[in-house]
């Protein structure tokens, strides 16, 4: 009995487009309009940056301005006219979506002005919040699995390849322990304010920074591993074992002790701080053990193939062996790993939303409008929309990982 | 055997000594500012500074790193007379037992790990944990058991019926078990048990938990007749219907006869049945603490029936995963040559199940219980926080919240260790249910 | 004596059902087995033998699997029943107790949590009446089965024992509740030969003491020489012929018969190729049978080697020059490591071998499992590093080389393994997974010229052009073993180890692809090792061969001389354990079996 994976792909397609254009299918600002025989298309500005501002006649305008009164030579409005940082202030309170949005002298709005999943106690709308929270969940999901499932599958391959017969030059060892410290010098330590500074500027500059660090702390080690390879061969210096495996799934034992949703939440708390990038590299440092566990036992299983055998006998290369017989094999595994990754990591990050910690403050978020929920339980829209909308996200996931497992090993 | 638990012991010791690192340099590697907290707003330069130098944050990490290892181990030096180091012997820090002298200022003590002290209450950490764990244990200990029991059954019977009505509607409980967040289910749980259940029907808790009692119990019953008597049958739903209906009546008639044996004799002799129900979170008031203390007559009152709800939240996970585990572990090994082995004999289905079957399918139900068990205690943190549970995930939000570092370290700590130990047990454990790992 | 009906089967059709079709397993199968008579089941995988076995038992898994029609008449002693159509707690009383079941895989077929003893207990309480010590009843059949140490046993776990105590364990259990029927699927299949021969022995025994009916299946027409009355053999779920065996073996009637029994290599003669069933008979599209020749023995005769010949081919393949020197080499494999990866004890697959090739010859190297032949082959292409010893390939002491030089060296050895469903990558197609080791090798500059030797390659091993494209899992296991053997050659190698290379496959396509190799090796002048544990394909192969035992080696000449005279205890035990399936060998049981009766 095959179950298709089709349905779920698309829902999640679909819903990954619509927030991702959320800015244009419900806003309070205009798609597009003329004035001053200047063309603006703000709402195609929030897809980028929901914070801009437009500067007409001397007046600043943002996501707060009375768009709506305004005079316009020519205007296009989005499709449901209400954004997800405004607040309308004639329906605050928690309005339910089952009564009709007014205007504060108590004429109902346009159909396209109602707010059709209610609004919280500011008046914000909740449907264009649900949006919003929908994108940053899954913005936070992708780039802290991949960070995860990138540490994880090289330490597995590495540990579950190698085993503990990890021959390396008594040179080489000794010169990467001693470059380990110019490395670290040169790398991070004195380039320490230009990382921070580069991530005060922006998270974008900050990433360039600390990635030009890393590449001049492989640069560094590269240079020692080379000259203590030339020792090794001047001198025959002899080899010593080196149990990388043991080495690494002890690492991977100690991290897995400690449950990452408390590595998480106490140390985004610590941080003080409250950013994005820091939320997605602890989420993604906290979930790669499970990754590099799956990939070594899929590595060692693999490794015994008679497949994996013939190829070392043909005279394949080990990187090759790794890539394309081995890895390419265990993906169906990876896969399946790799979307309940995504499942508990969007949990974790929905759970911190709605305690409060780690969560950049005014960031929108379905955790978030859950907690509000949670404070004034009479507004049910809160909770179950968020709610079902968290639900669906992470059953998603888990489904597509438990139909691909299925696929993988027919019973 | 015993050398495999001495090894496994050793590398459990190893292990932990790496989670202390990395959980010292995790909360340290930004240092935050506790002095201006201790000293309040209106402390000087001066006492900030002091305060700062009490707690040792004027030291360079690897030193303190050093003195935080000191402190939880349980044998330690200490500097006994130079009373301005941060080793000096301090007899109201801690009881300990002094081994030998180290040299003329130096001695070595024996003494529990010592956690230090809250920032914010200056109560010892390892006494708020003390006094917060029992009631995270027990909420943990209690979902665990509804989760595995009901788990196993349920997915015996899924596995047995394959592709029956049932058969999919546990995957489908299953699918959802796993995907609702804790605290969302928490939320809905508390809403429908606490806040709904209460208004509509003015009921306390005990009948509801026994009407859920009934209905487990008929299911299990019905399951238990379908696979002795070999035919395949419908499933009885008017049976369902009775038990459950009977389980509320028992309920009912507990309850009555509680409330009235305890009106009569103005004591507690029928715990658990308080004639209300207060939750948190939805819209009543109250606490989750589970024993309370009479401040007239400092005698602790249990409130057994708050746990209901925060157990059923927290085992709705490892129910669903206990479920499923079993269920295709018991597909899995149904298929196995030696249970047709069994079949050849000329055993009973019953027999095949359970003695052939189950022992075989257990194992990795086993891991995942185990392995549950320890994260129930992360896990709580959610659904303590939303029934307001006083336990150990609570006091972690809290003392995060208000950058308690010394208090979120240790509870952190306290966690792992618990991981450890259920680890290194259930290996142990596999060597039991399983001969095979007996001798590797 | 008279013979009493045991087990009638009438017109048996059991069929699976899958989404996409109905497969027909046992199509129209009937036969009757009798009291104290041993029927053999022959055929070749996928031919219904053990469905049919398993219907008789009611353990066909279901669904996919159900009996459609026919019926299955047990004589018990409280009368007749019809097993086709018993629902299964009716059918559990006749289970264990009056048809009894061995199946394949030791292994596999005792549950790993209960003890040996527990297992036995438990299905002597099952049909047994209060009153029995079952514990002393267990210990009794243990010691009736021949198991050394019965107590012992008693209190083992499955994993504990070797695999001939397992099955003797299983032979215990279906014993315990004296079955007057047993059925027997491929029981020593997974087992060595000298072990086998036991077992077989074993049966025979028991079978005399207790006057039962035995259903005895194999793919293996030598051991049924060694112990039925009757055999029947199947193809495609069908019956194509039964009788005597005596006449089955003489005078084969049905073309694939003949093919069966002319294709399995033969110790006594040597032939320049093997017949196979397409020697005998051709199938049209529609499924008939288009016969050929009729005679076994002329086929034979026609294909046998003269001993002059013989006699010039060992002399010409001692004058090459020597193509690949061991010495004394030795294989450990660490059993305990400490903390540290560090080993605290050995084992010593290989213990001190010397040996040599010389070009163009076939070196045959058999032994029982665990005797480190594998390992041996393995070694010598360093896929396993060798813990002393030298390997002069070609004058190159290959122990020495670097990573990158044995890379290098690859290119002229190379190994065919046993398992051709898992030797090739899933995830890549034929012709890319030939061309890969081309391309790493510079062999021809462009992929064109590549493609058109790799199409050239699967031609020559009776592939088609259009499997280039494909995947493996499209073919069947002999056409995967071609696709291997045309990779080894891709790289035009001068040395080929076979490890195992056709152990896994049918005997029809075992003979097809033999032929091949020995097609291969004149064709492109190539030496050989040939590594496996089957004694009459060693023979047939090769024309020195080596005998192996835990690690060492016990004999090495030429394979006739050892064959008609073995000078080593061991290869003499190994040689008598062949079942050899020669009439002479059935003319002997038959008696033996007629003087017990006698004697009874």
């Amino acid at each position: 009995m095959k179950k298709g994976i089709k349905w779920h792909l698309r829902i999640l397609l679909i819903l990954l487009l619509v927030s991702f254009f959320a800015p244009i299918i419900t806003n309070n600002k205009p798609i597009y309009f003329k004035l001053n025989d200047i063309h603006h298309f703000p709402a195609f500005k929030d897809l980028i940056n929901p914070n801009h501002t437009i500067i007409i006649d001397g007046r600043v305008l943002n996501s707060s301005s009375d768009w709506r009164n305004m005079k316009y030579q020519s205007v296009l409005w989005a499709p449901l006219r209400n954004g997800a940082m405004a607040r309308d202030p004639h329906n605050q309170d928690f309005q339910s979506p089952l009564k009709r949005s007014v205007y504060n002298d108590g004429k109902i709005k346009e159909i396209t002005s109602q707010h059709i999943l209610g609004t919280d106690r500011q008046g914000h709308d909740v449907f264009a919040q649900l949006l919003s929270g929908i994108k940053y969940s899954l913005m936070i999901g992708f780039s802290s699995i991949i960070l995860a499932a990138a540490l994880g599958i090289l330490l597995g391959a590495v540990s579950g390849f190698y085993q503990n017969v990890y021959k390396i030059g008594k040179g080489a060892l000794i010169a990467i322990c001693i470059s380990l410290l110019p490395a670290w010098f040169y790398g991070f330590s004195i380039r320490s304010y230009a990382i921070i500074d580069g991530f005060q500027e922006n998270a974008i500059n900050g990433t360039l920074q600390i990635l030009f660090s890393l590449l001049i702390f492989v640069g560094i080690i590269k240079i020692f591993t080379w000259l203590g390879k030339r020792i090794d061969k001047a001198f025959e210096l002899g080899f010593i074992n080196f149990p990388i495996d043991n080495f690494i799934t002890g690492i991977t034992e100690i991290f897995s002790s400690v449950p990452s949703i408390i590595i998480v939440v106490t140390v985004a708390a610590i941080t003080g701080g409250k950013s994005t990038l820091i939320l997605i590299i602890l989420l993604g440092l906290s979930s790669w053990p499970v990754f590099a566990r799956i990939t070594r036992g899929e590595v060692l299983r693999l490794k015994g193939m008679p497949y994996i055998e013939s190829a070392t006998a043909l005279g394949i290369k080990k990187s090759k062996i790794i890539t394309h017989h081995i890895l390419i094999n265990a993906m169906p595994t990876l896969t399946v790993a790799i979307a309940f990754g995504f499942g508990s990591v969007l949990l974790a990050e929905s759970a911190l939303s709605f305690l409060n910690i780690g969560v950049p403050d005014h960031t929108i978020t379905l955790g978030a409008l859950l907690r509000s929920g949670r404070e004034h339980i009479q507004a049910w829209w809160l909770i179950v929309f968020p709610g079902a909308m968290i639900f669906l996200l992470i059953y998603l996931f888990n489904q597509i990982g438990d139909r691909i497992s299925e696929r993988s090993n027919p019973v | 055997m015993f050398r495999y638990i001495l090894r496994r012991l050793f590398y459990g010791l190893l292990v932990l000594f790496g989670v202390v690192t990395i959980v010292f340099f995790l909360f340290n590697f930004k240092q935050g500012d506790p002095s201006l907290m201790l000293g309040g707003q209106n402390a000087n330069k001066e006492i900030l500074e002091s305060i700062r130098h009490d707690l040792g944050l004027d030291l360079p990490l690897l030193l303190r790193y050093g003195l935080y290892l000191n402190d939880l181990s349980p044998i330690s030096v200490y500097n006994k007379n130079f009373n301005n180091s941060h080793i000096y012997l301090d007899s109201t820090k801690y009881s300990y037992v002094k081994l030998f002298d180290w040299s003329e200022t130096r001695t070595a003590v024996l003494k529990y790990p010592y956690l230090r002290r809250s920032y914010s209450t200056d109560r010892e950490v390892s006494d708020i944990i003390k006094s917060t764990l029992p009631d995270t244990a027990i909420l943990a200990i209690a979902s665990i058991v509804i989760a595995t029991i009901l788990g196993i059954f349920l997915g015996v019977f899924a596995a047995l019926n394959k592709g029956s009505f049932l058969d999919n509607s546990s995957i489908v409980f299953g699918v959802l078990g796993m995907s609702a967040p804790s605290y969302l289910s928490g939320i809905i749980i508390a809403w429908v048990g606490g806040n709904l259940w209460t208004e509509v029907t003015s009921l306390p808790m005990l009948p509801f938990f026994f009407l859920l009692l009934g209905l487990c119990f008929s299911l299990i019953l019905n399951f238990k007749k379908r696979i002795r008597s070999e035919v395949k049958k419908r499933m009885q739903w008017s049976g369902i219907l009775e038990m459950t209906v009977k389980g509320f009546l028992l309920g009912m008639a507990i309850w009555l006869f509680g409330i009235i044996l305890n009106g009569f004799t103005g004591m507690t002799i029928i715990p658990g049945v308080s004639s209300y129900m207060e939750l948190p979170g939805t819209g009543l008031e109250g606490t989750g603490v589970l024993a309370e203390r009479d401040e007239w007559t400092r005698e602790y009152k249990y409130h057994w029936d708050r746990l209901i709800l925060p157990a059923i939240t927290l085992g709705i996970r490892p129910l669903a995963i206990v479920m499923q585990l079993t269920r295709s572990s018991m597909l899995d090994v149904m298929s196995q040559d030696y249970v047709r082995t069994a079949k050849a004999k000329g055993v009973s289905s019953f027999r095949v199940i359970f003695k052939h079957t189950l022992k075989n399918a257990l194992n990795p139900v086993v891991t995942a219980v185990s392995g549950w068990f320890a994260s129930l205690l992360a896990g709580a943190v959610f659904v303590e926080r939303v029934f307001d549970w006083d336990g150990i995930g609570n006091q972690l939000v809290n003392s995060v919240l208000g950058e308690d570092l010394p208090v979120a370290m240790g509870i952190t700590l306290v966690i792992a260790v618990f991981f450890v130990v259920i680890n290194i047990l259930v290996d142990v454990l596999y060597g039991f249910l399983d001969p095979r790992v007996r001798i590797s | 004596m008279g013979k009493t009906p045991l087990l009638e089967i009438k017109n048996l059709v059991t069929e699976f059902h899958t989404e996409d079709e109905i497969i027909p397993a046992v199509n129209n199968v009937s036969f009757t087995l009798h009291r104290g008579e041993t029927i053999g089941i022959v055929g070749e995988s996928g031919s219904g033998k053990s469905v049919t076995s398993l219907s008789a038992m009611g353990l066909i898994q279901s669904p996919p699997g159900k009996i459609v029609a026919g019926n299955i008449q047990l004589h018990s002693t409280s009368g007749v029943v019809d097993l086709a159509n018993l629902p299964n707690s009716e059918m559990r009383k006749y289970r264990g107790n009056e048809i009894a079941m061995i199946f394949q895989e030791p292994m596999t077929s005792l549950n790993p949590v209960y003890t040996c003893g527990n297992q036995v207990v438990e299905a002597i309480k099952l049909h047994q009446k209060g009153g029995v010590n079952a514990k002393e009843k267990a210990l009794q059949l243990f010691r009736e089965v021949k198991l050394s140490r019965p107590n012992e046993i008693f209190k083992s776990y499955p994993h504990e024992i070797s695999g001939g105590q397992k099955q003797r364990v299983m032979i215990a259990m279906a014993m315990s509740c004296e079955p007057s029927i047993l059925i027997a699927d491929e029981p020593t299949t997974a087992l060595d030969v000298t072990v086998q021969k036991e077992i077989l022995e074993l049966m025979n025994e028991m079978q005399y003491k207790k006057k039962m009916g035995i259903l005895f299946i194999t793919h293996d027409l030598g051991v049924i020489a060694e112990l039925a009355d009757k055999v029947i053999v199947m193809n495609k779920g069908r019956i194509v012929e039964s009788g005597n065996v005596l006449d089955i073996f003489s005078n084969p009637q049905h073309p694939y018969t003949r093919g069966l029994l002319a294709c399995r290599p033969t110790l006594k003669r040597r032939l320049k190729s093997l017949p196979t069933t397409s020697t005998f008979m051709t199938q049209n599209n529609d499924g008939s049978i288009v016969e050929i020749t009729d005679d076994v023995q002329s086929v034979l005769d026609k294909l046998e080697l003269s001993n002059e010949q013989v006699a010039n081919r060992i002399k010409h393949v001692l004058s090459q020059r020597t193509i690949l020197k061991v010495q004394d080499l030795k294989t450990y494999f660490p059993i305990n490591n400490n903390f540290f990866g560090k080993p605290k004890r050995w084992l010593r697959a290989v213990d001190g071998v010397s040996f040599e090739v010389f070009e163009g010859e076939t070196l045959g190297l058999v032994g029982e499992s665990g005797c480190g032949k594998t390992t041996l082959g393995r070694t010598i292409l360093r896929l396993i590093e060798p813990t002393s010893g030298s390997i002069q390939y070609d004058g190159i002491e290959i122990t020495e080389l670097s990573q990158s030089e044995l890379r290098k060296m690859r290119k002229n050895i190379q190994i065919i393994f046993q398992d051709p469903y898992s030797s090739l990558n899933p995830r890549m197609t034929i012709g890319a997974a030939i061309m890969e080791p081309m391309r790493v090798h510079g062999i021809f500059d462009n992929d064109v010229d590549r493609k058109d030797y790799v199409i050239a390659l699967l031609k020559r091993v009776s592939m088609k052009e259009a499997h280039f494209y494909r995947y493996p899992h499209e073919f069947s296991g002999g056409q995967r073993q071609r696709i291997c053997i045309a990779r080894a050659l891709a790289v035009k190698p001068r040395f080929i180890i076979c490890d195992e290379s056709v152990s896994a496959l049918d005997v029809s396509v075992q003979a097809e692809v033999l032929n091949l190799l020995n097609e291969l090796r004149d064709e492109f002048g190539l030496t050989y090792v040939f590594i496996s544990h089957d004694l009459s394909v060693v023979k047939y192969m090769s024309d020195r061969m080596i005998v192996m035992n835990k690690g060492k080696v016990e004999e090495i000449g030429i394979a006739d001389e050892i064959y008609a005279n073995p000078k080593n205890a061991y290869t003499k035990k190994l040689i008598d354990s062949i079942p050899k399936g020669e009439i002479e060998d059935i003319k002997a049981h038959l008696k033996r079996k007629e003087e017990r009766q006698i004697v009874i």
